[in-house]
């Protein structure tokens, strides 16, 4: 092998499906000739490739690769750049740089640190590097989206904590996964997690799909069952009334596990607590009651796990009367509740059968233990109820945190390794200047009318694609770009964001960086570049290098990318050590990880004694008011809503509809990845023919259109003039269109952003939302290791309604027509 | 030697690397394809066929004359058809020697069958590359 050619490992580009694949690449003559699999140490080393893994090797070869500095010439969004050098590039933006931060504090700097999509994500060096360059010099960081949070806080509702656990959950299943909502299978998770499901499929485990779309995974489903969007919630309490009703749940793991049979004050809400029931009781415990009408004091040590009923045979359905107050079990509340929600009553809201309903309920029952698998299938401003009507019915079931019945939240990551890299050796800088801060969009939006507020006026746009991957584009061109002095982007090509930037810098690909991560399958894995950077692209270490050295930081980042590796390991793995197989792949011992053994390895699989359990969920306390699983919130009592339900949206209003009948639904496309490998041809040639709008037959027949038509997708945010597809995958009262494609597909109309509303209105907001925030901003100190505010959920730029949108599909007015 | 793929129709879901990776491999051009998937369904890439919501789709994996019939290297074990098998993150792809009982594929084909599933080769007619094995249960 010639020093031009190589073997490396690199995370695949198309991180952001989640799947986090490791790629091989093998190098000939300087030039990436193929991508594939790679294999981890250890026995089913669960890791895989998909066919965008396969086709990254055309990325850093892409036409529309940025290889040189660019300065915008012409208006911002006209994409006219100028290639410059480094030099200048540097010299300009850190002059601007100086500037902001001398006229409005450096909290003015603010970058973009959204993750999601980026190699390595959160656990990378570049996020690293973002979180020492902002407590540095005390810039900035923008507050994540709120994006996936109808399952986080669902979740928390009923746990206490979101969490989120491994894909290999369906390994141990008994009977039946479920996955509700979202399209894994083959699809958005298409590399190992699929494999996963088809096991157990072939082990004879029932896949049941629930979705409002017919795709892959409907298609490979046992049985698919087709429900109208956003109705989720009405589902899950159907099948809880027939659950509750037919006497089906497990009433062993209610009184072991949640607070079923704790009392509830009718007349306040609350938990009844022993203080306002026993003389000597603590305002801490709670009290349940038995058979025969006797209460007691059901006890909540702080910080300590469940200590049972006491003498107490606690009685789920339990009733009392005492001091002329109502107390009943949260257990027969929820019946009460669900009484009204019949299969029949189910059917008029979701269009699932009644009988199709009571079947699912009674088989995922009679198949525990059994799996829910909740993929954000449920971007909807109701999706917290829903998510949480669906966990209740799990409670019942007995099938959370129960081996081999479960929820599975997301399914990716594992748990050990989260925990594995102290990234903190490299993201707090020697001299902390500031702990940063995490603002908003709203923030910004109110900054730009009120000059007294702190201003941010330089958008350093180090990750993400918010032009196209974030709804509401018209929010950019209006309000934000025309207040930003300064706007840069870190590129690998000319992406829509990139098209409206001030200057482009040209950034490494996952094949020209060195990288060490901690994720995949429990391993730490090393990076090389399999090529030199091309043109004259950077790491992101020498450009934050760069940038600091001209704003008086220079002496935080001295480091080289490859350098920050050492520290990564050396340091932010101090102490762990590595499971050590033999050569057919049997564990035989354990060795320190240090970096000099992990770069000959290449890929380590880390020896932590699990902190957390495999599904995250099998502990045995939870951070809700009663230490327990709950059904019933207290807390969200106060706000109409102590269980979980279905609240209405926009979509399901008939008045709204009345103008525009058909939901807007805009999904992610199987060939792309989110906004990228739309510049690859050989994913453009299978997706082609799929761009523009999709309606149901007989929709399209309604308005006269036929298959290939030019047609108008209208609503109040505008007009997107593209081909109409016939298509039988789409139900009646959708229109479907993707939103990967760029603006370039768009000339002279809107694209799917344009048309995409994430505006909350104190209308739109559901108060289930606003109620979370001061409950669960320290969730994430918990989890993600930093502090992050919640209020960003109900602000005007919110991602989690994608697809609580309306439009029409109307043919196109010729001259003369009358409107 | 190995000079049989079993395709497992009811894993298959059509994500088109076994045909990416050949292509990869072999640097085609871009409308150039020694291997591809077929959408069974709406006669399109991913229609299904049916109606809302009696609806199907299934995909098959279609290999050319053209194929090369790789050999592998050392970076796969020198597994044959080392970019389409070896890629495939489904599971659904098997290959070995037929004539050999004991060989992977034979193995996996006697399971199958023995599972209920039927076997079949695309008909001559077609064109298509010999020894090509489909498996499919009732889809």
């Amino acid at each position: 092998m010639t020093s031009n050619d190589r073997v490396t490992y690199n995370l695949c580009q198309g991180w952001g499906c989640h799947e986090h694949c490791l790629v091989e690449t093998h190098v000939k003559d300087g030039k990436i000739d193929r991508v594939q699999k790679c294999l981890f140490p250890g026995k089913r080393p669960g890791n895989d490739i998909c066919m965008k893994g396969i086709l990254s090797a055309k990325i850093p070869y892409a036409e529309d690769r940025i290889l040189y500095p660019l300065k915008r010439v012409g208006e911002r969004g006209e994409g006219k750049f100028e290639r410059i050098s480094w030099d200048q590039a540097l010299e300009e933006i850190t002059a601007k740089i100086t500037e902001s931060a001398e006229k409005h504090g450096p909290r003015s700097i603010v970058l973009n640190q959204f993750w999601c999509g980026y190699p390595g994500d959160w656990k990378s060096t570049h996020n690293d590097l973002i979180y020492r360059f902002a407590f540095s010099y005390d810039a900035s960081i923008v507050e994540y989206q709120a994006v996936d949070y109808g399952l986080t806080f669902g979740t928390a509702a009923v746990n206490g904590l979101f969490t989120v656990n491994s894909r290999r959950l369906p390994d141990d299943v008994g009977k039946e996964i479920i996955i509700w909502g979202g399209n894994p299978l083959g699809f958005t998770r298409p590399a190992a997690s699929t494999h996963f499901l088809l096991d157990a499929q072939e082990r004879g485990v029932k896949l049941v799909h629930i979705s409002n779309l017919f795709d892959v995974t409907s298609a490979r489903a046992d049985q698919w069952v087709p429900i109208k969007s956003g109705t989720d919630g009405a589902l899950a309490l159907g099948m809880t009334n027939v659950v509750i009703e037919e006497n089906l749940y497990d009433a062993d793991f209610l009184l072991e596990k949640t607070s079923a049979a704790y009392l509830v004050n009718t007349s306040t809400g609350a938990y009844a607590r022993a203080a306002e029931l026993f003389e000597e009781g603590s305002p801490n415990d709670f009290v349940a009651a038995d058979k025969d009408g006797n209460i007691g004091i059901v006890p909540h040590p702080m910080g300590q796990p469940f200590a049972g009923y006491g003498d107490l045979e606690p009685d789920l359905l339990a009733e009392v009367e005492v001091n002329g107050i109502t107390y009943k079990s949260s257990m027969l509340l929820l019946r009460e509740f669900c009484q009204a929600w019949t299969p029949e009553r189910q059917e008029a809201v979701t269009g699932v059968p009644a009988e199709t309903c009571a079947q699912v309920a009674r088989e995922y029952i009679a198949n525990s233990p059994a799996i829910i698998y909740l993929y954000y299938g449920l971007r909807y401003p109701n999706a917290v109820q829903s998510n949480r009507a669906i966990l209740t019915l799990a409670l019942l079931a007995g099938n959370v945190g129960r081996k081999g019945g479960t929820i599975m939240l997301a399914g990716q990551g594992e748990q050990t390794t989260m925990y594995g890299m102290d990234q903190n050796v490299i993201r707090f800088p020697r001299e902390f200047r500031g702990m940063s801060e995490r603002v908003t969009i709203e923030s910004m939006l109110e900054s730009f009318e009120d000059p007294e507020k702190q201003q941010y006026k330089v958008w350093l746009n180090c990750m993400g694609n918010p032009l196209l991957n974030w709804p509401n584009k018209d929010l950019w061109r209006r309000r934000i770009l025309p207040n930003l002095d300064l706007f840069v982007s870190w590129e690998i090509r000319m992406t829509d964001t990139a098209r409206y930037a001030d200057y482009v810098l040209p950034e490494t690909t996952t094949f020209e960086r060195y990288e060490t991560v901690c994720d995949t399958d429990n391993c730490v894995m090393y990076c090389e570049p399999a090529i030199e950077p091309l043109g004259e692209a950077k790491s992101t270490a020498w450009i934050f290098s760069e940038i600091a050295k001209r704003i008086g930081i220079g002496s935080e980042f001295e480091l080289s990318a490859e350098e920050w590796q050492r520290v990564r390991i050396d340091e932010g793995m101090k102490g762990k050590n590595a499971i050590v197989f033999d050569a057919e792949q049997n564990p035989i011992g354990s060795e320190p990880i240090t970096f000099d053994a992990l770069k000959e390895k290449k890929v380590m699989r880390v020896d932590i004694p699990p902190t957390i359990p495999e599904d995250g969920l099998s502990m045995d306390m939870h951070t809700t008011t009663t230490g327990r699983f709950e059904f019933y919130s207290e807390l969200l009592n106060g706000v109409g809503h102590p269980f979980g339900d279905l609240e209405p949206i926009d979509i399901l209003d008939e008045e709204k509809r009345a103008e525009y009948p058909l939901q807007f639904y805009v999904g992610r496309h199987k060939y792309f990845m989110q906004g990228q490998f739309t510049n690859i041809a050989e994913n453009h040639l299978l997706a082609e023919r799929q761009f523009g709008v999709a309606l149901n037959p007989i929709e399209a027949a309604k308005r006269g259109m036929v298959d290939g038509e030019l047609v108008d997708v209208v609503n109040s945010r505008g007009t997107m003039r593209v081909p109409l597809q016939l298509r039988d995958d789409i139900p009646v009262g959708m229109a479907h269109t993707w939103y990967s494609f760029d603006e370039k597909h768009y000339p002279n109309t809107c694209c799917p952003q344009d048309l995409m509303h994430a505006e909350n209105t104190p209308e739109r907001e559901t108060s289930v939302m606003r109620a979370y925030y001061p409950l669960y901003a320290y969730t994430n100190i918990e989890v993600l290791g930093t502090p992050q505010v919640m209020t960003h959920v109900a602000g005007p730029y919110t991602p989690e309604g994608l697809w609580d949108q309306l439009c029409d599909v109307r043919k196109i007015k010729t001259e003369g027509e009358e409107a | 030697m190995a000079n049989t793929i079993l395709v497992n129709m009811n894993r298959c879901t059509g994500c088109w690397t076994c045909s990416m990776a050949c292509k990869g491999a072999h640097h085609l051009d871009v409308d150039e394809f020694w291997q591809y998937v077929r959408t069974i369904g709406g006669g399109e890439i991913d229609q299904p066929g049916g109606k809302w919501p009696n609806l199907y789709m299934k995909w098959m994996p279609v290999w050319k004359q053209k194929c090369a019939k790789c050999a592998g290297d050392d970076s796969t074990g020198f597994i044959p058809y080392s970019y389409c098998v070896y890629n495939c993150p489904a599971g659904a792809l098997t290959y070995g020697d037929a004539s050999d009982p004991t060989s992977e594929v034979s193995l996996r084909k006697q399971e199958l069958l023995d599972k209920g599933f039927r076997v079949y080769e695309i008909p001559e007619w077609e064109e298509t590359r010999k020894g090509v094995l489909y498996a499919e249960n009732s889809i």
